[in-house]
């Protein structure tokens, strides 16, 4: 940020210069060296941060026996029946869960942006909680109430609805219907913050016009709202569809082991060593490459730009008493069932056995005592936040440059830059980080940066790299939405380019960035695969990293471990209700302009 | 808005104060004297243990402070993987230090001790290290593949402490299991076997009375979908458990007959089929070392294969007062070996001193009370009662009965009803996992769907013969196929056999569903 600000102080100072050319002219110098410098500087920190790691690990995917370079293996993934139909799957998984994912966050999106109703502001906050999910203790939760033993079969066992003797096993039998719903259930909070800076960012007027106009209701949606909100609905979308599709937890929760993410998982644990299933990693990198491209060419290219929102009657009226509470009932529906593992993680770090009950059987503090006096709970803490808020850091000031330079200037292969900050998305957390541990050896271009003397770098790196898209994307859907002539306006009135995105649009696209910069933030503290592979010594374990290393405890391990979880949730349910409330006037409005 | 800042920030300092208040009085992480460095996958419990009752020894020897830095990188397949890559990085720079080109041949050579190229030998001779001292934890097998591999270096104890490796304390080897390095490069520390548990209210409720005894119980058509099984293609321990359970089946076949090809191949099959039923009832093949006991605690799973110590402590743990625990483990008779967990000195270790001192702690009577011994008890574990078997066989003495927590458990005595023959499938272990791999793991879904079929229809005979033809992979095909195609082979072929004989296996399975659907 600092840099791009004196890059246009400087460029102003050379416009002072200069015998004082044409207003246009002179804007032409700085406007080009900005982009151009971020292009350079993306180009080159993911060639370095991105490609190298990959290509250490992948490497072997490309090079035959002899060393030379070949396309077999990834040719091989086309013939082999398992590997089409992973990838079958995979696609499924993402369809599925996406089109699952509006249909729940579309509706409550509209419903936030247009009605009062009560309990709107409590409801708009808590709809943050199901993305702070920690993970390993999260499979715990899920087990606890979806198990055959768990809490719903012993409800249903309660009201007659389950014969206690043949219990139903929801894990082991609904696989790609139960991994969608649990996706969608987990993701649509990212499209939801997405839909709802968007609808806040359409001008009341566009609509009131089409009213007037006497367009009406659905046909009103569709034909206004629905492209005016298209790149907000695009930006999280996206970030929905690649995450479901490289989604590795989940179908292993639900042990549906045919799909992709998991069978690169499992290849890569085994001990025979096959280069192979990096050749499938390279097969899902290309596969994301496309199935971006493609829903970018046919959702992402309709964009329209608003003026600032004109004063009007806009925004959200009250309704009738029963359709406000209905409203509050459906709200209130989502995110029972989307905190249902939340909540079985609290319940187990309070419970001392929970077994075949509703609820636990007894309730016990000691849990918390052993998790946070343990000797990694502290200054794994410490260095969660650290290494948390210094990636967040990066991912704002770089994701701001690359949205600007994709969405605001005429640069060629900007796209490229887009399509590469979407990458980290779709790449598995473990190849990165054996990547990024393989190029900070000793003797490597990175030795200084070797995770055994200090991982604060390299973690910092990979947190950001992973994180980065979020940014990205809330950047991009907020300066599509902000008309440019703004920015022109006070160009004209004698602000420098960047002056004027400072004052001008930054201001205008705050909540898209503050929306991104907690994404990147909570799934930065609850990051996995780089904190278990890159921090190897005690003091430096994040927090992510104790929790497993609490999990894998004997006996008592999955009390403790989630003892853990819940300080973690507590901990990001602060930063981001906090943040909401120092921001907005009321709960869960930072997202609104 | 003060007001709400005040109170956002009042909040999260409530949060963080919590950890700072419960922060512990001792700090295991401060820097001492001295430091050693040891990679190993042992859970927290273990490293906690160690590290303090280490410390309280080496100070008490030496007057000097120890720091253990314990590196956590995952379990013991990605320890070997970092392994091999950080050696592969330090042997680079000494060869390259000394002027000469790495090249392919160099990098393939080094680590293959089939050969006794100038390239090995120098990596043999060098101090090629990676900046860590010890390698504790884990499997035999991967200790074997890192002593070939030549990363692992005699610690001298083997010379140094005759006493311990006898028949009475260490011995050589047990049920065919070797139990420390000859050449000192690594040695045993404590036990494990794999066998089985299981969830009695489960077996309650799916109405299976006769309680589990042996592997075949994994194959009972009741537990369809119930079963939960470790995953043989991630860990060489694993791997070795399914070996024992063919060579059961092989030593059932051969009695006190001679072990004839045709017996053996037979005992191969039964073994084999054994395998598929039990993988078509499995819910999943994990990798991971304690979900299985765990699943099984929670009714997720009736019933399921686990590392014995994971077992019993899972037991103990869910156990309510006086009742017998809803979780049981045993090990079938005669049915697993007992293998070791070594620890072993690396190849250029920086704190070699340090390091074989601690060796020497763990495989003392003071370092062995640690495994098993309860909470409190005079040289046992303060914090954490670990539950495994230590290696020496003083510790099964009667005087310590009253302090260990397991005093029925007799590993050695266990030992005695198995026999290890590596001569049967030693040469098939890279094969057999290949075969599961194949057979059970890339074709569960139709295996699993077939068996549902054949359970619905009552196993007609056509049906059920179909789903266990097990020819493509049996004992003469393992031998003279699998087995020198896996070896020779690159990569893409080995992928491209998996592919094939994968879809013979679903083709196979498909057809048993659809003649069991027609009821033939």
């Amino acid at each position: 940020m600092k840099n791009d600000t004196e890059t246009g102080r400087r460029g102003n100072a050379e416009q002072n210069t200069s015998p004082r050319p044409p207003v246009s002219a002179s804007r032409r110098p700085a406007l080009l060296t900005g982009p151009v410098l971020v292009y350079a500087f993306t180009i080159v920190f993911f060639l370095f941060f991105f490609a190298l790691p990959i290509w250490e690990t992948l490497g072997g995917a490309f090079r035959n026996p002899g060393g030379g370079f070949t396309l077999d293996y990834l040719i091989e993934v086309f013939r082999n029946p398992i590997y089409l139909e992973g990838l079958w799957n995979s696609v499924q998984m993402a369809v599925w869960s996406t089109l699952l994912t509006s249909a729940i966050a579309l509706p409550l999106a509209l419903l936030t942006d247009r009605y009062l109703f009560p309990g709107k502001s409590i409801f708009s906050a808590l709809i943050l909680i199901p993305m702070i999910l920690p993970p390993f203790v999260g499979a715990i939760g899920v087990k606890q109430i979806l198990g055959q033993e768990g809490a719903l079969n012993a409800f249903l066992e309660t009201i007659f609805l389950v014969d206690p003797n043949h219990p139903i096993d929801w894990l082991g039998q609904s696989r790609l219907f139960g991994v969608v719903v649990m996706n969608a259930l987990h993701l649509y909070p990212i499209l939801y913050l997405n839909l709802v800076a968007a609808l806040a960012n359409v001008d009341p007027a566009m609509e009131e016009a089409a009213e007037n106009l006497g367009c009406t209701g659905f046909r009103k949606f569709r034909k206004i709202t629905l492209p005016l909100i298209m790149p907000g609905f695009f930006a999280g979308g996206i970030i929905v569809f690649i995450w479901a599709f490289t989604e590795l937890g989940v179908p292993l929760m639900f042990d549906f082991s045919r799909v992709t993410s998991v069978q690169i998982f499992s290849g890569i644990k085994d001990i025979g060593g096959n280069p192979f299933p990096f050749a499938l990693v390279a097969v899902m990198l290309i596969s994301t490459v496309l199935l971006y491209g493609l829903s970018k060419a046919t959702l992402g290219r309709a964009s329209h730009a608003m003026m600032a929102k004109a004063t009007s009657q806009g925004g959200p009226r009250p309704t009738s008493v029963l359709g406000g509470w209905a409203i509050t009932a459906f709200f209130a529906f989502i995110t029972f069932v989307a905190v249902l593992p939340h909540l079985g993680v609290v319940l187990v770090a309070f419970s001392r056995d929970w077994y075949g009950t509703i609820l636990p059987d007894g309730w016990t503090l000691d849990h918390f005592r052993q998790a946070l006096g343990h000797d990694l709970t502290l200054p794994s803490i410490q260095n969660s936040l650290k290494y948390a808020s210094l990636a967040t850091l990066i991912d704002i000031v770089l994701g701001i440059a690359i949205a600007y330079v994709v969405t605001r200037t005429k640069l060629p292969g900007r796209q490229i830059l887009d399509t590469l900050a979407m990458l980290p998305l779709a790449v598995p957390g473990l190849v990165l980080a054996f990547g990024y541990l393989a190029m900070t050896q000793e003797g490597k271009l990175f030795a200084f940066m070797n995770p055994t003397i200090d991982p604060l770098m390299i973690l910092v790196i990979a947190y950001s790299v992973r994180r980065l898209p979020y940014v990205v994307r809330s950047a991009a859907a907020g300066f599509q939405q902000t008309s440019v002539t703004l920015e022109e306006a006070a160009q004209n009135l004698g602000c420098t380019p960047f002056r004027a995105l400072r004052k001008i649009t930054l201001p205008l696209i705050a909540a898209n960035l503050m929306a991104g910069g907690l994404l990147a933030f909570s799934f930065a503290m609850l990051e996995v695969s780089d904190s278990l592979i890159l921090a190897q010594k005690q003091q430096d374990f994040p927090i992510t990293k104790a929790i497993y290393e609490l999990y894998n405890l004997l006996g008592d391990g999955r009390f403790i471990a989630s003892a853990l979880g819940v300080w973690a949730m507590i901990f990001l349910g602060i930063c981001i209700l906090g943040a909401s409330l120092i921001l907005g006037k009321k709960l869960g409005a930072i997202f609104r302009v | 808005m003060t007001g709400r800042i005040v109170g956002v920030l009042i909040a999260l300092v409530v949060v963080l104060a919590f950890p700072f208040l419960l922060k512990p009085k001792e700090n295991l992480l401060a820097s001492a004297d001295d430091t050693l460095v040891i990679i190993s996958p042992h859970n927290e419990a273990i490293r906690y243990e160690f590290s303090r009752a280490f410390g309280e020894h080496y100070k008490a020897k030496t007057g000097r402070t120890v720091r253990i830095d314990w590196r956590i990188v995952g379990g013991t397949s990605e320890i070997a993987k970092y392994l091999d890559g950080e050696y592969y990085n330090s042997f680079m720079r000494t060869w390259t230090s000394s002027g000469q080109p790495w090249t392919d041949e160099v990098s393939a050579a080094y680590k293959n001790a089939t050969t006794d190229s100038p390239v090995r030998q120098a990596f043999l001779a060098s101090d090629a290290g990676i900046g860590i001292d010890l390698f504790f934890g884990g499997g035999a097998y991967d200790f074997i593949a890192q002593a070939r591999a030549g990363t692992l270096v005699d610690s001298g104890l083997v010379t140094k402490h005759p006493e311990w490796f006898t028949e009475t304390s260490i011995p050589p080897s047990v049920s065919g299991e070797q139990f420390y390095d000859p050449k000192g490069r690594w040695i045993g520390t404590c036990l494990s076997a794999f066998g089985i548990c299981y969830n009695s209210d489960s077996l309650h409720r799916l109405g299976v009375e006769i309680l589990p005894s042996s592997w075949s119980d994994l194959t009972n058509p009741k537990f369809s979908h119930q079963v939960a099984l470790a995953d043989p293609t991630k860990s060489g321990s694993i791997a070795k458990a399914f070996e024992m359970v063919i060579q059961q089946q092989m030593q059932q076949v051969v009695g006190d007959g001679e072990a004839t090809e045709a017996a053996l191949a037979e005992g191969w099959a039964r073994g084999l089929q054994l395998l598929m039923k039990a993988s078509a009832n499995s819910r999943y093949f994990s990798d991971a070392a304690g979900k299985v006991p765990m699943d099984v605690s929670l009714g997720d799973a009736a019933i399921g294969m686990c590392i014995d110590f994971y077992g019993r402590f899972q037991s103990e743990a869910v156990k309510i007062g006086d009742a017998p625990s809803r979780l049981q483990y045993f090990t079938p008779l005669g049915g697993s070996s007992v293998g070791v967990d070594p620890i072993g000195l690396l190849r250029g270790a920086p704190n070699r001193e340090v390091a074989i001192a601690f060796m020497e702690f763990v495989l003392s009577e003071e370092g062995q009370k640690l495994w098993n011994f309860k909470v409190g008890t005079p040289g046992g574990p303060t914090r954490y009662a670990l539950r495994r078997l230590p290696v020496r066989k003083e510790l099964y003495a009667p005087q310590f009965a009253a302090y260990r927590s397991d005093p029925e458990t007799l590993p050695y005595e266990e030992a005695k009803s198995f026999t290890y023959h590596d001569k049967w499938t030693g040469s098939l272990f890279s094969a057999l996992r290949f075969i599961m791999r194949v057979s059970c793991i890339d074709s569960h879904q139709e295996q699993a769907s077939a068996w549902q079929a054949l359970i619905k229809a009552n196993f007609p005979p056509e049906a059920t013969a179909a789903f266990s033809d097990i020819s493509a992979i049996d004992y003469t095909t393992a031998a003279n196929v699998i087995r020198p195609a896996l070896k020779g082979s690159t990569p893409l072929a080995e992928v491209q056999l998996a592919a094939r004989l994968g879809e013979h296996f679903r083709a196979q399975y498909r057809r048993a569903e659809q003649l069991a659907k027609e009821g033939k």
